[in-house]
């Protein structure tokens, strides 16, 4: 055994030694297991160490004096039966409230670096509310044999990115897996994912949460849930409650399988992270860690001891101070180096953006930290670029040239233009084209904009078109809750309630016209799951709450809506096949600029307010280095209108590949000519997708 | 964690009763492959109660010892539950395991 591993003191039956003070959290040692914490405000500090579930501890150990360095405690336990126990700590310090200051020693806290936790180990499993400590530290096994796997290093221009909702996504019986609404079940999805064509599984909040904060009877006899997770109970601990095996504790083993699997299908994994707020809410809420660590550092608090509350959620995370700034890296270097996640995509990440006080800053520490650290360096960085505090950042959010944005424009304009609004063909044209008025190439790259018609924030694709007003009763606040921009159209008939065949097709129509424009524009496009099957939440925009059919996907509909699959597969398709739509084209073709956007008459585009058509051409190379053509023909207007489109090369003609106004047929079984001395008809709300084509078969 | 050696001719039989967790694991991984000698070798997991975390890491350990050693080896029998968490964790992808130990026979024959 190495001399810094050997024990040199006794406390009760434990033998221990001063630990590893620059290793936070637990980690298993020969013969024992460190422990660190640190509290710049603690006056002393006790490991409290439990069986697991069980409510008495079985053991207290003080940290020696002698066991400190500035303000961390470290201290190795040997002989520790590690997998059955659960630990927290006790700190001693003052309790000023108007300073911030809310030690509480009577109170056993979580490790905020507890890489699993246990409370919550099978969701929805009732807790024991007489347990006085909840959410519960582990100590997990760090090593994993990853068989070679590593982050992918594709370029970020390849990215299709589908947002998902790890319990959703299989929790209805109709999923047809095995580990219904864990990541193992997710894992048996991963051929239908690599089927779709999808290079990104975007998951709502992973981190443990809990699923009863803020639980309410739903007044059928149900409840109603935190289902979404944007509340962090653990910021390194993945939910025990996602895994099959989290009663097993086996949670982090799972979900490295999970990733490891799906980086050998070539689907990247980015996780949606939450560090505006934490789940101890405001001075309600319960002491989870940070309350009892160093409340006045962690928290933005106002000069009455109360917490601001620019996340919506009672609190605000103090983002720039220096030591929730490492706490933040720490987290996402450790996603990065042990679970070899892609990226992350922050929410409300203006708040990232604020100092102390809670003012923006110009140029914040922990978002220039986050674009220049090391292992960071090819990870994606997505931003929700606004908070709740009000403070809108889209185009402006601090990105050093490394972060992109949801960009909440792209996802307003191609709404209101598609449901027939005048004023929008030159916005859109410029959304298609890759928002260069919003983000300039040259400062922000390629990927600044992920492009979204919807996300799991507001009405799912089919429900943009089936209601026109949102239907939230269902959460319990009279319908108050959710955003009332939604900018939807239900096609002539709210919901689905005797349902008229012609408005249905109506509905599948303009379902395939977003999907075509959001595959065929520049930037990152971002899919919600279930679009591409005609999911549906009944008009609910924020079901946030709803652990139930609202939220669950209905895999039948996969069967019903082939149709809208089959074209979601194509035109995913023909954005991989034609590299100029990722930026990715090795030049343009002799005398053709790579963009251009045209109206009814080519190179003659009309951004007049009552024109409804665009067309946009795209020209580049293809992946044998040839010229390659893609044209998209949008008409949003409610009557047909004919096109001229470009002329080609001599050698080189126009084909159509799909045409959302053929129904079933929209997608071509073999691309069709078009005869370039004709005008092509586009239907009333019609999407065309043409491709050029060599005349000789060559 | 009990591990005896059931048979030891053309083929060898290796079975293990008890509950393979922290307290067990270090223990039947190095038994375990103390007993790997070169010969076709089927691990016999139908009294093994619970695999926890470091169990499963006892068994890929041996798993890669034998491959290493370029032994055939296998694992079998084991109940349902274990079987499901190898499957929920995705170590069923690195563990050859089949049903019962007459399977093993044949697969190794």
């Amino acid at each position: 055994m190495r001399i810094d591993l050997h024990p040199t003191d006794t406390c009760g039956n434990f033998k221990i030694r001063p630990g590893l003070f620059l290793s936070n959290g637990a980690q298993i040692v020969p013969g024992g297991v460190n422990f660190t914490i640190y509290s710049s405000g603690a006056k002393s500090c006790e490991l409290v160490l439990f069986y697991s579930h069980e409510k008495e501890p079985f053991a207290v150990i003080p940290f020696p004096e002698a066991y400190r360095i500035g303000s961390v405690f470290s201290m190795i336990v040997f002989d520790l039966d590690y997998e059955n126990i659960e630990y927290g700590f006790r700190i001693d310090g003052e309790y000023n409230f108007k300073h911030g200051e809310t030690f509480d020693k009577s109170k056993t806290l979580l490790d905020p670096y507890a890489k699993i936790i246990s409370g919550r180990d099978v969701w929805g499993e009732e807790p024991d509310w007489t347990n006085k400590f909840q959410y519960r530290s582990k100590i997990a096994l760090d090593d994993f044999d990853w068989e070679g796997d590593m982050p992918l290093k594709t370029p970020h221009n390849e990215l299709i990115i589908y947002e998902a909702h790890v319990r959703g996504f299989t929790k209805d019986e109709s999923s047809g897996v095995k580990f219904k609404g864990t990541f193992a079940g997710l894992r048996e999805k991963i051929p239908y994912l690599k089927d779709l064509g999808i290079t990104a599984l975007e998951l709502l909040p992973i981190f443990e949460f809990d699923e009863f904060e803020g639980s309410r009877d739903d007044g059928k006899g149900g409840k109603l849930m935190n289902y979404w997770g944007y509340s962090t109970v653990g910021f390194f601990a993945p939910k025990a409650g996602y895994a099959a095996s989290g009663r097993f504790s086996m949670q982090s083993d799972e979900f490295k399988n999970l990733v490891k699997e799906l980086h050998q299908n070539g689907i990247k994994v980015i996780l949606d992270v939450v560090f505006n707020h934490t789940a101890e809410g405001n001075e309600n809420g319960p002491y989870i860690s940070f309350k009892g660590l160093d409340n006045n550092m962690y928290y933005i608090l106002t000069p009455e001891g109360y917490y601001y509350n620019f996340s919506g959620c009672g609190n605000t995370l103090n983002c720039n101070n220096p030591i929730v700034r490492n706490l933040i890296l720490d987290c996402l270097r450790y996603w990065v180096g042990m679970y070899h996640v892609d990226g992350f995509r922050f929410d409300l990440a203006a708040i990232l953006g604020r100092d102390p006080s809670g003012a923006p800053m110009a140029n914040p520490p922990l978002l220039e930290s986050l674009a220049f650290d090391p292992i960071l360096k090819n990870a994606v960085l997505i931003a929700e670029a606004w908070d709740a505090g009000g403070l809108y950042q889209v185009g402006n959010f601090p990105a050093y040239g490394r972060w992109a944005e949801w960009n909440g424009k792209y996802r307003d304009d191609v709404r209101r233009f598609l449901k027939g609004e005048s004023g929008l063909a030159g916005a859109v044209a410029s959304r298609i084209t890759g928002s260069e008025d919003i983000y300039d190439r040259y400062w922000r790259g390629d990927c600044a904009s992920v492009n979204f018609i919807t996300c799991h924030d507001g009405f799912t694709l089919y429900d943009l078109f089936a209601y026109n007003d949102k239907h939230n009763e269902a959460n319990g606040w009279g319908g108050s809750d959710g955003g009332n921009d939604n900018h939807s159209w239900n096609c002539g008939w709210e919901g689905d309630i005797d349902l008229p065949a012609d408005i249905n097709s109506l509905r599948h129509k303009m379902i395939k016209n977003a999907a075509a424009i959001l595959l065929m524009s520049l930037g990152i496009p971002m899919i919600l799951s279930g679009d591409e099957f005609g999911n549906t939440q009944y008009g609910n925009n924020n079901p946030y709450c709803q652990d139930n059919k609202i939220s669950w996907l209905d895999w039948n509909d996969l069967q019903k809506n082939q149709d809208l699959f089959k074209f979601f597969k194509k035109v995913i398709a023909l954005r991989k096949n034609h590299p100029v739509l990722m930026r990715m084209s090795q030049g343009t073709p002799f005398g053709y600029p790579m963009i251009s956007v045209h109206g009814t008459n080519a190179w003659q585009f009309d951004s007049s307010p009552e024109n409804r058509v665009i067309g946009v051409m795209f020209a580049g190379k293809n992946s044998s280095g040839t010229d390659d053509f893609i044209y998209l023909g949008v008409n949003a207007h409610w009557e047909s209108h004919g096109v001229w489109l470009p002329a080609l090369p001599q050698n080189l003609s126009w084909q159509v590949e799909v045409n959302s106004d053929l129904g079933e047929n929209a997608v071509y079984e073999k691309p069709t000519a078009i005869n370039s001395a004709e005008q092509f008809i586009i239907g009333a709300r019609s999407v065309i997708i043409c491709t050029s084509t060599n005349l000789n078969g060559v | 964690m009990t591990i005896k050696v059931e048979r030891d001719d053309d083929i060898k039989i290796i079975s293990l009763d008890g509950q393979l967790d922290v307290a067990s694991s270090d223990n039947t991984r190095d038994g375990v492959i103390s007993l790997l000698d070169g010969k076709p070798t089927i691990i016999s997991l139908a009294k093994v109660s619970y695999v926890s975390s470091s169990g499963l890491r006892a068994l890929l350990m041996i798993a890669k010892t034998a491959k290493s050693k370029k032994i055939n080896m296998v694992y079998a029998a084991a109940i349902d539950e274990v079987i499901d968490v190898f499957e929920m964790t995705g170590f069923i992808k690195m563990l050859r395991c089949v049903k019962t130990v007459e399977d093993a026979e044949k697969a190794l024959s």
